[in-house]
Formats: structure tokens, C-alpha cells, sequence
């Protein structure tokens, strides 16, 4: 509504402007009357100096005239004469002239001159005209005289008409000079006056203007600058938070307009205020939503880690399983390609396999190196029905090592159901059985030789015994046959019961039953019977006390031992008859020693001589026969005393077998 | 016409005696050996008409003996060559036929079986 709105700026404004309109018109009217004046009085001014000029320079100019004249007079010279003359003519036209001068033209001019002086002057002036009609004429009068050469008519004329004529001009003259000098003096005074007006309506103004000032001031105060300020508190007020209503003063102007306006925009920013603090309020709910999204997030991430931490475990866990054991392993999907081969398959078979390669190339290229007819069947099978092939077997095969090794492989298959995407996938294991397959053969091989050993005297014997039965045989091949079937029996006999012995001590069932017992009366025993029955003397001997030689041991099984060794002795020392038994007793150890004066024993054999069959390869040995068996059973028996066996030999001069065993004090293991 | 030599490796005694018993009772005369290159160092110097070899000898086997028989033999290369093996499985038989063995025997075996096989190859002549 901005007609009902009263403008402060327009109010100010309009009075401002008044009243300096005012102040100016009033103030220019006064200095223009004043100046006007000013301007009146200074013409007056110059005219009057003007006319005193011009009276003083007819005073001079009358001056002039009479000096002359009287010079004339006096002299009567020509050039006195010409120059009076001349000067009479123009002090005539100058006096014509200020005459008419001071003679007023119009009515106006008579009213500008309306002062006293003037009309004074104006008298004068006529007075003057009269007096110099009248002294021009005494001096044509006097020069007339003069030029008749009568001087004393002359004289006395100029002194008796002329000069008082010429004195009352210049009376006359100088009252107006007075005058004029008076006027002028009047018109300095009025212009004086005004003068000291101007300066008062300056100061006027100025005090105006001062006063309009200070209203003004006064005004501002009371209506702009203490609502202002009073806005200006109420402002900072909400500037710190107080959105405070600020009363309305009522005014329709632009204070009114303010304090409108800022209790609007103070409603405004409590609004705003509000509105964002609801917003914060709400931000801030959504934040901590977030927050506690954000941590179930991360704990998901977490478990999600730590999960794919242990999966990753379990991967390399897998991964180093399928790396580190013996077997090759190969998984290949249901097109027959090799999706997973770990790093054993491809050395075990001496190729590069790896993912992608087809499965049944990869086993022609295996059943290329091996003469084993079963991989064929098995890479038709797998042609023919894979994908679906269900198989669940195991197949051996023969292969030949780059260096020419004969090697043995067991390979597994399986089908596994639905290993990738409902597919079918295969695993094949390869089990490298080369170790077992030569154990096998080392069995085979000491089977064929136990069942050698075992044939071979059985033969003699059997063969013996079909002549004898066949035949007539004179009496003394009898007795020879006979012999050599004995023998041969007793051989086999032997052979039989060492062989069961060794595999019952190696099956682990030998069973030991220790108990103290007397070596010294062991070896008695053995040696009796031997000295007894067989072809060579064993001469027992024991150094120190005889109770030193307590063992604990199993008397049967030490018998078998010692009774091993002495028949070895024995057999091997057919050109000489002596046995030597030497016992003696070291500290905690007792030894044994066996000394035969036969065949000796070669270096080369000291490897084998405690294997299985092992007979020393010499046809003169050979021809002395024996199982093989002796001395491992010897050294089994031995062992399982925690005892040791040795030996020393010298070829052809005999051996010295070395049994120590533990010696046993006071009734308990010395060990 | 004298007697067949026959020549027997094995280092077996009562073998030996066995079977020089049995073929020198038919007629033939025994050169024994016990060991594989004593047999070697006999084929080197005398002809035989029949070889007999036991299998498990020191030395060189049997096996050994008679592939050289075949390849050095020389005289001997032909001559029937009697293996005695306790060995049963199949490839060492066929070992023995790849080395040219002329007649497996596996022990024990009977005397008289062992006649007629070398009456076989040494028919009597009579």
C-alpha cells in the first residue's frame, strides 16, 4: 500500500529541501534587493564621483581660463590671449555639458535623483551658468579694454567685476563640490548599510541552515537513528539466537518497513531454525541408521572375510593335501577335460599334465609307454560313455621311466556325481606301486629261492629213493644212496626248521623267556655234545670267575645261537679240527669268542654274510652246503639279547666269531 | 661210435651224484662241474653231445651259460642244453626259450624221467 505508506526519506527530504528552498529564495531575494542596491548605489557613486570630476575639472579648467586671462592682462601676450580664448570656448562647451548633465531628462531620472543634493546642485549649476554668462562677458569686456590698450580700465574691471564674478563660480563650485563630496559620503554610508545587511543575512543564513541543521539532527534522532539503533540491539539480539518480536512502533514509513521486515525475517529464521534443526534432528537419526547399517555391514564384511579367510585356509589346506601326497591326482569334468592335476601325476608319469589337456589322450600317451593291456579298454570305456559314465574301479598298469625303470602303477577312478553344475566329473588316482612291486618281487624272488633250497635236496632225495626203488642196486651204492638220502634229508630237515624259525622271529612271535643262567654252563653243554659226536674237538676256556659269565637270556635260543655258530665253525674248517672257545669278561660285558683254524671268510661277503641264504660263493664252500640261514638266525637271537655279533678272519687261516652280551650282577640286568 | 658225452653243471653234490648215477648206469659218460664258467672253460675245450645245467649256480646260472652256448658255443652252439630249476613262474620259462634252452626240468624230478629226455636227444644206436 504505498499510498497509505508514509516515506521517512520522502518527509526528510521534502523538508529539507523546503526549508533550504525556503532559506535560499528568502536569502537570495534579500541579496538580490541588497545587491540591487549595492549595484544602484555604486552607479550613483561613480555619477556622483563622476560629476565631482567633472566639476573639478571645470574648476581647473576655469582656473586655467582666469590664469590666463589675468596672465593677459597682466602681460598681454598673444598666447594668453589664444589659450583664453580656447578655454573660455571649451570650459563654455563643459559647462553646457554638466548643466545639461544635471539636468534631469524624464520624470524617472527625476525620481532616481531624488535627493536634496541634487536639486542643490542643480541650482548651483544654474547659478554657475549665470555667473559665466556674465564673466564671459566682463572679460570680452576686459580683453576689448585690453587689446584698446586700457590697461587700467582692464585691470580695474577684472578686479572689480571680474574677480568677485569669478569667486562666486568658484564658490559655486565648491559648495557643489561639497555636495557632491556629502552625496557621495551619504552613498558610502548607504553602501555601508548594505554591506553590514549582506553580512547579517550571511550570518542570517548560515544561522538558518545551523538551526535547519540541528532540527534536522534533532529529528534524525528522534525518528532514523534511535529506532535504528533500538532496531540495531533487537538485530544483534537475533543475530545471537533471540528470535524476539520487535514491537511494532506503528509507523507506516521505512522504519516501519524495517521493523516489519526484520520481524519477518526473524520469524523467517526461527523458522528456518526450526525447520533445520528438525532436518539436523532427522539427519542425525538417519546418520546413526546409517552408522548401524554401516557396522552390520562391516560386521557382514568381516564375517565375510574372516570366512573367505578360512576358505582361502582351507583352500591352501586342500591345495597343499593335494600337493603333498604320493598318489597323482587328476579331476577332469564331464567333456573328459582336466580341470585339476596336481604336481605329482606329471612327475610320476614323467609328462607335462596340466588343466585343459583331454583325459583319454593323456592315457593313450601313458599307454604308450606301458605294455599293460587294461589302459586300452579303459580309454574306450571313456570314449564311448562319457559323459554319463558311472565307474567306480581300478586298473594296474606297467610303465616305462625315461631311464628305462620298469615302474608299477595302481590307478583309481571314480565317478563323481554332480561336480560342476549338475556334470558329471571324474577323479583318477594314480598310486605309484613300483616299492611294493618290488617288494613283491624280492618276495617271489626269496619264495623261488626258499622253494629252490627246499626242491633241491628234496630231489636228491626223491631221486634216490625212485632208483633205489626201481631197481636192483648192488649193496654198496646202497649204502652210498642211502647216505647221501640221509643227508639230504637231515638238510632239508634243517633248512626247514632255520626257515621257520626266521619268519617266526621276524613275524615278531618268537617269544624270549629270560631268565639268569650260566653261559659258562651253556657252552659246557655244547661243547660236550659236539666233542662227543662230531669229527673236531672244542676246547672250552674261560678267563676270571667263573660266576662273572651269568647272563639273562633264553637258554634255548642262546643254545641255538652258539650251536649255529660252532656247526659254521665246524663245517668251514675241514682240514683242521680244533675249535677254540675263549669267554672273558669286560667290565658289564661278557665275550664269547668262536676261533676256527679253516677256510676263512673273504671280505667281499662281510655285507651279506648275516642275509638270508647267503652262502659264501666259492665252489669249496658251496660244496660244503649249509642253509644260509644260520647266521641270521644267529644274529636275530643275538639282537633280541641286546647283544652284538662280529667277526675277524684271515683267509685260509680261519675266523674268530664275537658274541658280547650283557652281563648280569647280582641277580638284575646290568644293563 | 663211443659213449655221448654229456657235460653236468651244478653245484649241488647230491645232485651231481644223482644224476651221474642215473646216466652213467645208462651208458654215458659225465664230465661235472659245479660252477657256470667252469662249465664255460669245458665247452671251451671239449665237444659235448647234451648239456646239463642247474639253474642257481655261483658264478654264472644257467640261463647265462646256455645264451652263451648259442652265441660262442661254437661246437656245443647246437647241442641240446637240459635246464634243472626249481623256478616255476612263467617268465623264467620264457627266459629259457629265449636263451635257447632245449628242455626245461623242474625239480624234483625223476631219474627216470630224466633218461628218457636225454635218450631223446642221445638216441641209443644199437
Amino acid at each position: 500500500m504505498i499510498s497509505t505508506k508514509k516515506s521517512l526519506a520522502t518527509f526528510v527530504t521534502v523538508w529539507i529541501v523546503s526549508s533550504v528552498l525556503v532559506i535560499a529564495i528568502i536569502t537570495l531575494i534579500a541579496s538580490l534587493y541588497i545587491s540591487n542596491e549595492h549595484k544602484r548605489n555604486n552607479k550613483q557613486m561613480s555619477e556622483q564621483l563622476q560629476y565631482l570630476v567633472e566639476v573639478q575639472s571645470l574648476s581647473n579648467s576655469l582656473n586655467k581660463l582666469v590664469s590666463d586671462f589675468r596672465g593677459y592682462l597682466a602681460f598681454g601676450r598673444q598666447e594668453f590671449l589664444d589659450a583664453t580664448m580656447k578655454e573660455k570656448l571649451s570650459f563654455d562647451n563643459e559647462l553646457g555639458e554638466y548643466s545639461r548633465k544635471q539636468t534631469p531628462d524624464d520624470y524617472k531620472d527625476l525620481l532616481l535623483r531624488d535627493n536634496m543634493y541634487t536639486q542643490e546642485n542643480m541650482y548651483s549649476v544654474e547659478a554657475i551658468e549665470r555667473l559665466w554668462a556674465q564673466y564671459s562677458q566682463l572679460i570680452e569686456q576686459a580683453i576689448v579694454l585690453k587689446q584698446k590698450d586700457e590697461q587700467d580700465e582692464a585691470n580695474q574691471l577684472s578686479k572689480e567685476e571680474t574677480t568677485p564674478v569669478i569667486n562666486e563660480i568658484f564658490r559655486q563650485f565648491n559648495m557643489i563640490t561639497e555636495r557632491q563630496n556629502d552625496n557621495v559620503d551619504q552613498i558610502m554610508n548607504e553602501n555601508r548599510l548594505f554591506n553590514r545587511l549582506l553580512y547579517y543575512l550571511l550570518f542570517g543564513f548560515s544561522a538558518g541552515l545551523a538551526l535547519l541543521g540541528f532540527f534536522l539532527v534533532m529529528f534524525m534522532k528522534r525518528s532514523l537513528i534511535a529506532p535504528i539503533n533500538k532496531l540495531e540491539q533487537h538485530v544483534q539480539l537475533i543475530s545471537q539466537g533471540d528470535y524476539i518480536v520487535i514491537p511494532s512502533s506503528g509507523r507506516l514509513d521505512e522504519i516501519g518497513q524495517l521493523e516489519i521486515g526484520i520481524n519477518e525475517m526473524s520469524r523467517l529464521l526461527k523458522l528456518r531454525l526450526e525447520a533445520i534443526e528438525m532436518s539436523r534432528v532427522e539427519v542425525t537419526e538417519q546418520r546413526d541408521e546409517l552408522e548401524a547399517q554401516n557396522e552390520e555391514i562391516m560386521a557382514q564384511q568381516e564375517e565375510q572375510e574372516s570366512t573367505l579367510l578360512i576358505i582361502r585356509q582351507r583352500e591352501y589346506l586342500i591345495r597343499q593335501i593335494i600337493e603333498s601326497i604320493y598318489e597323482g591326482l587328476l579331476l577332469c569334468d564331464h567333456n573328459g577335460h582336466i580341470i585339476l592335476a596336481n604336481d605329482r601325476i606329471s612327475s610320476m608319469l614323467e609328462l607335462d599334465i596340466r588343466e585343459g589337456i583331454q583325459v583319454d589322450e593323456l592315457l593313450i600317451h601313458i599307454d604308450q609307454g606301458s605294455d599293460s593291456s587294461n589302459l586300452m579298454f579303459l580309454i574306450n570305456d571313456i570314449r564311448a560313455n562319457l559323459p554319463s559314465l558311472q565307474v567306480s574301479n581300478h586298473i594296474q598298469f606297467n610303465y616305462k621311466s625315461k631311464n628305462g625303470e620298469n615302474l608299477y602303477f595302481d590307478l583309481y577312478m571314480k565317478t563323481i556325481t554332480k561336480l560342476q553344475d549338475n556334470h558329471n566329473g571324474y577323479l583318477f588316482v594314480f598310486r605309484d606301486r613300483t616299492e611294493e612291486e618290488k617288494v613283491n618281487e624280492m618276495k617271489n624272488e626269496f619264495v623261488s629261492v626258499v622253494s629252490h633250497e627246499l626242491r633241491t635236496p628234496l630231489s636228491s632225495i626223491l631221486g634216490f629213493v625212485e632208483i633205489l626203488l626201481q631197481r636192483e642196486v648192488a649193496p654198496d651204492k646202497q649204502k652210498k644212496y642211502l647216505e647221501t638220502v640221509f643227508k639230504e634229508a637231515k638238510r632239508l630237515s634243517n633248512l626247514i626248521v632255520d626257515f621257520l624259525d626266521i619268519q617266526r622271529m621276524e613275524a615278531g612271535k618268537q617269544q624270549y623267556h629270560l631268565s639268569p643262567l650260566s653261559l659258562i654252563e651253556l657252552m659246557q653243554e655244547l661243547a660236550d655234545r659236539y666233542n662227543s659226536s662230531s669229527t673236531h674237538r672244542i676246547h672250552l676256556e674261560w678267563m676270571d670267575d667263573p660266576n662273572q659269565f651269568i647272563v639273562s637270556g633264553d637258554y634255548d635260543r642262546l643254545f641255538q645261537a652258539f650251536d649255529n655258530l660252532l656247526s659254521n665253525a665246524v663245517k668251514y674248517s675241514p682240514g683242521n679240527n680244533r675249535i677254540d672257545v675263549i669267554m672273558n669278561s669286560d667290565g658289564n660285558l661278557i665275550r664269547v669268542h668262536i676261533k676256527d683254524y679253516g677256510l676263512g671268510i673273504p671280505e667281499s661277503s662281510r655285507n651279506k654274510l648275516f642275509t638270508k641264504f647267503y652262502r659264501v660263493d666259492n665252489s669249496d664252500r658251496r660244496k660244503i652246503g649249509g642253509t644260509g640261514l644260520g647266521l641270521v638266525i644267529v644274529k636275530e637271537i643275538i639282537g633280541e639279547h641286546n647283544g652284538d655279533i662280529n667277526y675277524e678272519s684271515v683267509l685260509s687261516e680261519g675266523s674268530i666269531f664275537t658274541v658280547t652280551l650283557n652281563r648280569v650282577v647280582n641277580g638284575s640286568d646290568a644293563k | 661210435m663211443g659213449t655221448y658225452q654229456v657235460l653236468l653243471a651244478d653245484d649241488e653234490v647230491a645232485l651231481r651224484f644223482l644224476i651221474s648215477e642215473t646216466l652213467e648206469d645208462e651208458g654215458y659218460q659225465l664230465t661235472e662241474v659245479e660252477a657256470g664258467d667252469e662249465a664255460l672253460e669245458q665247452l671251451k675245450l671239449h665237444t659235448y653231445d647234451l648239456i646239463i645245467l642247474d639253474y642257481m649256480m655261483p658264478g654264472l646260472t644257467g640261463i647265462e651259460v646256455c645264451d652263451w652256448i648259442r652265441r660262442e658255443g661254437g661246437s656245443n652252439a647246437t647241442k641240446p642244453v637240459l635246464l634243472l630249476t626249481a623256478k616255476t613262474s612263467m617268465k623264467d620259462k620264457e627266459r629259457a626259450a629265449e636263451v635257447g634252452i632245449t628242455e626245461y626240468i623242474m625239480k624234483p624230478f625223476s631219474p627216470t624221467l630224466l633218461v628218457q629226455i636225454v635218450n631223446k636227444y642221445l638216441p641209443k644206436i644199437d
